[in-house]
């Protein structure tokens, strides 16, 4: 009996010690509400404003993402992606959390881009998107950093809560002068619970090479 | 249909995925043979690919 509970000790002591330096052991994939606070340790690299390039994907085409530690590894269907050769430095995404009443966070996603100039195949493009909008989207931002990340998509809301366009606005300007005359500015929107998640290290390393299969590039 | 097989070093993914209308997220590591059969169906691709036969067939 005494051995008994000996064993039983040193397997409960075993299993708390693990528990204590590899905690990610006892989560789930993915970001969750089960992360306890730990210190945060800041990496000493520049930092770059902007966003560099945004890919779109129907939500009915991007079947399904596949997430390993909060990073996603894979997603499925077939070349989802679409590129979209926004004008430079136009491309932005916002992600506004806030909180609703005194338990909720509400995350607002922002994706804005401009494309040029006004003609039919613009037109094409956004009444496709006007079309898809029902349906949502999923958007591929790749940051300031060269980190992509993937919009429309949470751990919380699943697929749920995709992107809609949200507004296209386009005026013609009233001369030279105006730099932004005859750009078309499209705005893709949700709100949702959980925070966007970025694709893994080799996910993120083809999408940057051109390579990935996840995007559409010609 | 044979037993789908998650490759090892998949098992700690969790995979979103729609079907039937609705959004789902599974840990492929509790996942139920049903619901990789649905993932199969949509194409993730996380299985073991079935060993090939290379033995001689006996006629």
């Amino acid at each position: 009996m005494k051995k008994l509970i000996y064993y039983l000790g040193v397997i409960i002591g075993s299993v708390m010690l693990a528990g204590m330096i590899f905690p990610e052991l006892f989560l789930p994939a993915g970001i969750t509400g089960a992360f306890a606070l730990a210190i945060f340790t800041q990496t000493c690299a520049k930092n770059v404003s902007g966003a560099s390039k945004v890919f779109i994907a129907e939500k009915s085409v991007a079947t399904a993402f596949t997430v390993e530690s909060g990073e996603i590894t894979a997603v499925t269907g077939t070349t989802p992606f679409m590129r979209v050769d926004a004008m430079q430095d136009s491309v932005s995404w916002q992600e506004l959390g806030e909180l609703v009443g005194l338990n909720n966070w509400k995350i607002t996603n922002t994706v804005e881009l401009d494309i040029m100039p006004p003609e039919t195949e613009t037109n094409t493009f956004l009444q496709a998107l006007i079309d898809g909008s029902p349906c949502g989207y999923f958007a591929l931002i790749v940051d300031g950093n060269s980190r992509c990340w993937v919009v429309g998509y949470n751990a919380t809301d699943i697929r749920e809560r995709p992107l809609r366009l949200g507004s296209q606005d386009h005026k013609t300007g009233k001369g030279l002068s105006e730099a932004e005359g005859n750009t078309i500015r499209i705005t893709l929107t949700n709100e949702c619970g959980g925070i966007a998640l970025p694709l893994d290290d080799t996910l993120n390393a083809a999408v940057l090479a051109g390579t990935s299969t996840i995007c559409k590039w010609s | 249909m044979a037993k789908l097989i998650v490759r090892k070093e998949k098992l700690n993914s969790e995979v979103a995925y729609s079907y039937n209308g609705s959004s789902y997220s599974v840990k492929l590591s509790e996942a139920t043979q049903e619901q990789l059969k649905i993932l199969d169906e949509i194409g993730v691709d996380v299985f073991e690919k079935p060993e090939k036969n290379d033995k001689p067939v006996k006629v």
